[in-house]
């Protein structure tokens, strides 16, 4: 167990350094690190979720942009636009945060290269093999394809998010439950006191009247 | 186990709580028509009706697809129709003036202006454009095809079959290539028409005998890639009615899956006010009672 020396003068700051892999370590400013194992609780699941489930759905959609960027430019490339423009890319951008159609075409939508040719302004070859790559198995070792990938991402969030709902609901019945016995226990029922307060009274009342009997009796003794 | 009061007003709590969050749950569901707000709440089907969506998006496109081609296809098929009257014409015309005896000179250079006019009409025909696109040109459908230059007619298209998808992964060329309908070599029907005049200036007989023979060929080759076409035709027709259907079948999957049984729903939210308003009524009755205000 390390010991903290707290500070009665100033306040510090608590900060989370890592992940929930190892041991999560606290790092508080001006005593430098502190390792607080953080296990469960609020703190634990909100952590999990920043640190293992949202970077988990990020990924997907992040791969789901680069493969869409990768397979969609690796064609735009190889078409030509209307003005012969041929080898650029049609999207741009790094992952799925910065995702976005090359400005060049936005500004010169003459460019698009849907024809496979040059001077061919009525062809649409690229656009095409373009279109087919949505029946195409590029994710899950060639299983999925875009839209069925998509799908996936959705299905595990809704069951992280049912999962965590059931855990919930299941551990709310288990505090109910354990209130409730303690409350058996500790608690005050009025019925009850009420009723041992009229007991008490009586005995007391009761006490009092033997009192005052006596009282009288040697008050009779002392008067003969 | 012991009962106190404690117990009983939380107890009592917790199943107003219970009820209102029942009560708001089929709020929503009623007044969003909706059974599946949000992936938690059914993580299959959510998934499932996602897939429907996306398919239901890929059949309007399809439909929409199509709606563009058949106005080019029909134009292909009414031109084609015109180049079959024209050489029926021609053929008159050849019958007419190539075993006819008494044909004199006034009716050759009639037939001679008539048969250029044939040609001209060809060419426009040929030349043909819709939506701002030459149809006859293969993929070049910005330039003109077919021009004129002294008398021969050049073809500056190419022969690319332009092809749009109709269903996943079916695509169906919408175009005839220039030069498939519109020969312009020395055996094509320009030449033919050239031809024509030559031999009818010069009343040269056994030329225009083979005019005949190379006016039926020509006619074959149009009815041949009119065939094309009209095939092509009936296959886009055929395909329109089946996205129409499975376009509906899959709108109504998809409501199953997504919406809300309106009158269960409203059933549920009714029976849902009711009980919140026990809970209350009893709640209320329940923990106020104790020995205190019985006693005087």
């Amino acid at each position: 167990v390390s010991e903290l020396e707290v500070n009665t003068v100033s306040a510090a700051s608590l900060g989370v350094t890592s992940s929930l892999a190892d041991a999560t370590v606290a790092e508080i400013a001006g005593l430098g690190e502190i390792e607080i194992p953080i296990t469960g609780g609020e703190l634990a699941g909100l952590i999990e979720v920043r640190d293992v489930q949202i970077p988990e759905v990020m990924e997907r959609f992040d791969q789901l942009a680069a493969v869409l960027m990768e397979e969609v430019n690796a064609l735009h490339q190889t078409g030509y636009g209307l003005d012969r423009t041929t080898g650029i890319d049609f999207f741009s951008g790094e992952s799925v945060i910065d995702i976005s159609i090359n400005p060049l075409l936005q500004a010169q939508p003459e460019k698009l290269a849907v024809a496979g040719e040059p001077d061919a302004e009525g062809d649409n070859q690229i656009a095409l093999a373009i279109a087919q790559k949505r029946y195409e198995e590029l994710f899950a070792d060639g299983r999925e394809t875009f839209e069925e990938f998509n799908n996936s991402t959705l299905s595990i969030v809704g069951v992280h998010s049912q999962r965590a709902q059931r855990h919930a609901e299941n551990n709310d019945l288990l505090v109910q439950q354990l209130t409730r016995l303690q409350a058996s226990i500790s608690g005050v029922s009025i019925d009850e006191e009420l009723s041992q307060m009229i007991q008490f009274q009586r005995a007391y009342e009761a006490a009092a009247r033997y009192i005052s009997t006596v009282d009288q009796l040697l008050e009779t003794l002392m008067n003969m | 186990m012991r009962i106190t009061h404690q117990i009983i007003t939380t107890q009592a709590i917790l199943d107003m709580e219970r009820s209102l969050r029942h009560l708001e749950k089929t709020r929503s569901e009623v007044a969003s028509g909706r059974r599946l707000s949000r992936p938690s709440d059914d993580p299959i089907d959510v998934s499932r009706a996602l897939g429907f969506r996306n398919e239901i998006a890929g059949i309007r496109q399809h439909r929409r697809n199509i709606d563009n081609a058949l106005p080019r296809l029909n134009q292909t098929e009414s031109v084609l129709d015109s180049m079959n009257e024209i050489l029926l014409q021609l053929k008159q015309h050849a019958l007419q003036l190539g075993t006819q005896s008494t044909v004199n000179d006034r009716d050759r250079e009639n037939a001679v202006e008539q048969i250029q006019q044939l040609k001209e009409q060809t060419i426009q025909f040929a030349n043909t454009k819709i939506g701002g696109q030459f149809i006859f040109a293969g993929s070049n459908t910005r330039t003109r095809p077919f021009e004129e230059v002294d008398d021969q007619v050049y073809y500056r298209g190419n022969n690319a079959e332009i092809s749009v998808e109709i269903e996943p992964q079916s695509t169906v060329p919408i175009n005839i290539p220039g030069l498939d309908a519109f020969d312009t070599s020395e055996s094509g029907v320009f030449h033919m028409m050239n031809d024509f005049k030559t031999a009818l200036m010069q009343n040269d007989k056994t030329a225009l005998k083979e005019i005949i023979d190379r006016i039926d060929a020509h006619t074959e080759t149009i009815l041949k890639v009119r065939t094309v076409n009209a095939a092509r035709t009936q296959r886009m027709e055929i395909s329109q009615d089946r996205l129409l259907d499975n376009e509906i079948d899959t709108t109504q999957v998809l409501s199953e899956t997504e919406d809300v049984d309106l009158a269960r729903a409203i059933t549920e939210f009714a029976e849902g006010q009711n009980s919140y308003q026990v809970a209350l009524f009893s709640a209320a009755r329940a923990i106020q009672p104790s020995l205190l205000s019985v006693l005087g």
